[in-house]
């Protein structure tokens, strides 16, 4: 055997080993077969932690899945497989196409949920060096958000602080009032 | 001169499987954007410079594709919006890049109608290509 038909014979080898490995690439960056939290991780999780379902009324979820294509300033349109990965992953009807389109200003923000401003006041944004400008980064404060855990940290803390304090004035009130 | 020919083709096949992963693919990409642009114009032919031109350009909009990307493709950018990092667009500096074509027309498709509010061209897709390609 001469040492050209080696080459060739290794080039084919080769060419297999690269195209198996390019097959198995392209199958899991297609998302065939790719699991709905796992979409929604990779393409919304791209540009924001990918937010925990239970932040936002799934009425709010679908709202921002048919306008996808004008998503807060930027374009996160996804092709119909993606789309209804992702209204699986959030646990919501995937919105029928036509659906009533939210005006663009008016689209649901989880940091204007009545729950969030009470938790991000400005006060103790301050105490963290924050702004009220940039919050859609949970993870730059919360170390757990990307996990979609958000309780290993002050809130918790103080939530605990302040269902011990009731109980303490509740037990107060019961001993003034014994 | 066997022995040559089995070394030399040793080396070229080496080179081809160092070349395959990290860039085949975009010169793939990038070869399948000339030939859709030479359909509209026969004489195109990619440029690293029009398509550096166009990438920090804000073409009269608020941001650029520099804007979160840098102007300098071989580093980390960051999300206008929400501040993500994002890793460097050159498949010198990040060899995953380019190398699924669904997901680099899922990006062009959102980012050029951010930045220049249309669909690119397959002849801009060519010029921004043959730059960050290049770009180390």
């Amino acid at each position: 055997m001469s040492a050209r038909t080696h080459g060739r014979k290794g080039a084919a080898v080769l060419t297999l080993a690269l195209g198996l490995a390019f097959g198995s690439v392209v199958d899991a960056a297609t998302g065939d077969g790719t699991a709905p939290t796992q979409v929604y991780a990779d393409e919304c999780g791209a540009c924001h932690v990918a937010y925990p379902a239970r932040l936002l009324r799934p009425i709010d979820w679908s709202a921002i899945l048919v306008n996808l294509d004008r998503h807060y300033g930027t374009d996160a349109a996804l092709d119909a497989p993606s789309l209804a990965r992702v209204a699986t992953a959030l646990g919501v009807a995937l919105p029928a196409t036509g659906a009533a389109r939210t005006p663009a200003d008016a689209l649901p923000r989880i940091t204007r949920q009545s729950w969030f401003v009470r938790e991000h006041d400005a006060a103790r944004l301050a105490r963290h060096g924050r702004t009220a400008d940039r919050l859609s980064q949970c993870d730059t404060c919360h170390a757990g958000a990307v996990q979609g855990r958000f309780e290993d940290d002050e809130h918790e803390h103080e939530r605990r602080r302040a269902s011990d304090d009731r109980r303490v004035r509740t037990y107060e009130r019961q001993e003034h009032d014994r | 001169m066997t022995r040559t020919r089995f070394h030399t083709s040793a080396l070229l096949l080496a080179l081809s499987f160092a070349g395959a992963v990290a860039d085949a693919a975009p010169a793939d990409l990038l070869a399948g954007y000339v030939a859709t642009a030479r359909g509209a114009q026969p004489a195109f032919a990619p440029s690293a410079v029009r398509g550096r031109e166009f990438f920090t350009s804000r073409h009269g909009s608020d941001w650029s594709c520099s804007t979160c990307h840098t102007q300098d493709p071989a580093t980390e950018g960051r999300h206008a919006t929400t501040q993500r990092a994002i890793a460097p667009l050159s498949p010198l500096a990040n060899p995953r890049r380019f190398t699924d074509e669904a997901r680099v027309e899922k990006w062009f498709g959102r980012n050029c109608r951010d930045v220049v509010g249309r669909a690119c061209t397959a002849a801009e897709k060519a010029d921004v290509l043959a730059w960050l390609a290049g770009a180390r």
